[in-house]
């Protein structure tokens, strides 16, 4: 499943149908046994807030179709070709449903039959329910979309790179620069969000939070906005971000190889600079991205334009180490 | 893009630097606006004497081919791709003149009379 487009917008509109449906679907056949308005948030177990049940269900909605829209363009974005990109949507798209649906249920759940929002106190069986929707159905929704993902894994377009012949006393270097297309939207997303958040919390604490939250959004951004890379004696050099700071330096001899691959943010675990298992990856968008085999097993991925050109570069001042 | 010298061409080192940046300007491999590594990390990558880069640096800023900026680094002029074709032009110019006996004073006065 998933290795399709259609079967993963379908995946998504099944989804969608479950989460936003079925939160209507309660809404509508419970309309009469809920309060309005309903209690829609706890402090320990007395309720604290409310909302009119149209206007939680609203939210909800624009919520939850934030995310599924997201998730219906990554088919355009990655290739389903490849396993991981099927488990981050599959399983991503599960949680998320399953958050949506763990909410309703819940919320329902623990204002059935209650006279009025601040009579529905989450007793022991409530506080149960709501604990078995607001961890069980995320669960199951990641479990069943990693299942969904399941299937044989496409071989990676990584392509091998012959030695650049250079020329006998030439001294060669390369420089790219990958500028990040997500790191000022998310930037801004997040900063609304952080202000957001503020406005409707009222807490002591919010202003020094939020500033807080702030630095560390645009700290974020000043450290992955881009990366420069240079390529020669000194072997591969990497400079992150706005300041150039803080650097990433592979000697000549800690590399076995170069190569150049397509590698999505699914592949490497996300945006950023990524230590997996097998791989260090510095990813700030899916496509092509310069690898290197290091002498200890491990391997080294950045995202940039022209990487096959720094590869053969890599591999040329190789080649000429070892004749020498 | 790709920067190289040979030390055993007769041309001197920061001579063919500036040519090489000079010609990824006009191949488009570098666009205006887009930044050049500092001259320290160029050096050392290259493999040669810091001087020799800022030396090939300044003669392209001169050139109006480069932009220095305080803080910012050293990027593609905006008018970078017209001032580089006119400057190889020159050169090519002073080239022929001086294969064919003209000095460079000749030259600037030829040019002066020209209308």
């Amino acid at each position: 499943m998933l290795t399709e487009r259609p079967r993963a917008l379908a995946f998504t509109a099944v989804c969608a149908a479950l989460a936003v449906g079925g939160l209507w679907t309660v809404l509508g056949l419970l309309g009469d046994r809920l309060p309005d308005p309903m209690a829609v948030h706890w402090g320990g177990s007395a309720p604290d807030r409310s909302q009119a049940p149209s206007v939680f269900g609203a939210q909800l909605t624009g919520l939850y179709l934030l995310g599924a829209l997201f998730a219906a363009s990554i088919p355009w974005r990655a290739d389903l070709g490849r396993r991981a990109v099927r488990r981050s949507l599959g399983a991503g798209l599960g949680l998320w449903t399953g958050v949506a649906i763990g909410a309703t249920g819940g919320i329902a759940a623990a204002n059935l039959d209650a006279a009025s929002w601040e009579l529905a106190v989450l007793d022991g069986g409530d506080a149960a329910i709501m604990a078995a929707f607001a961890i069980g159905a995320p669960l199951l929704g990641a479990l069943v979309g990693f299942a969904l993902a399941a299937g044989p894994d496409r071989a990676s377009r990584s392509v091998a790179i012959p030695a650049a012949e250079l020329p006998a006393g030439a001294k060669v270097a390369w420089s790219g620069r990958q500028g990040s297309p997500v790191s000022y939207g998310f930037a801004i997303a997040a900063s609304a969000l952080l202000l957001y958040a503020a406005l409707i919390v009222e807490s002591d604490a919010s202003v020094p939070l939020t500033a807080f939250g702030l630095v560390a959004v645009w700290a974020v951004y000043a450290l992955f906005n881009g990366v420069a890379v240079t390529v020669g004696a000194r072997g591969v050099q990497l400079r992150l971000g706005l300041f150039g700071w803080p650097r990433v330096r592979i000697a000549l001899e800690d590399i076995v190889s170069a190569r150049a691959e397509d590698l999505s943010p699914a592949d490497v675990g996300g945006w950023g600079y990524r230590v997996g298992p097998a791989r260090t990856a510095v990813m700030l968008r899916g496509g092509e991205c310069l690898v290197l085999a290091r002498t200890g097993g491990r391997e080294f991925a950045v995202s940039v334009d022209g990487a096959a050109e720094a590869a053969a570069l890599v591999n040329g001042l190789l080649k000429r180490a070892e004749a020498a | 893009m790709l920067f190289q010298v040979s030390p055993g061409d007769p041309a001197p080192l920061h001579e063919q630097l500036a040519g090489s940046i000079r010609r990824a300007v006009a191949e488009g491999a570098l666009a205006p606006g887009d930044r050049i590594p500092p001259a320290k990390e160029l050096a050392e990558q290259l493999d040669v004497n810091p001087n020799t880069v800022l030396r090939a640096l300044r003669g392209l800023r001169d050139e109006g081919v480069l932009e220095f900026r305080r803080g910012r680094g050293v990027r593609i002029a905006e008018t970078a791709d017209v001032r580089s074709r006119l400057h190889q032009q020159v050169r090519a110019l002073v080239a022929e003149a001086e294969r064919l006996g003209y000095t460079r004073a000749d030259l600037a006065a030829l040019i002066e009379r020209t209308d």
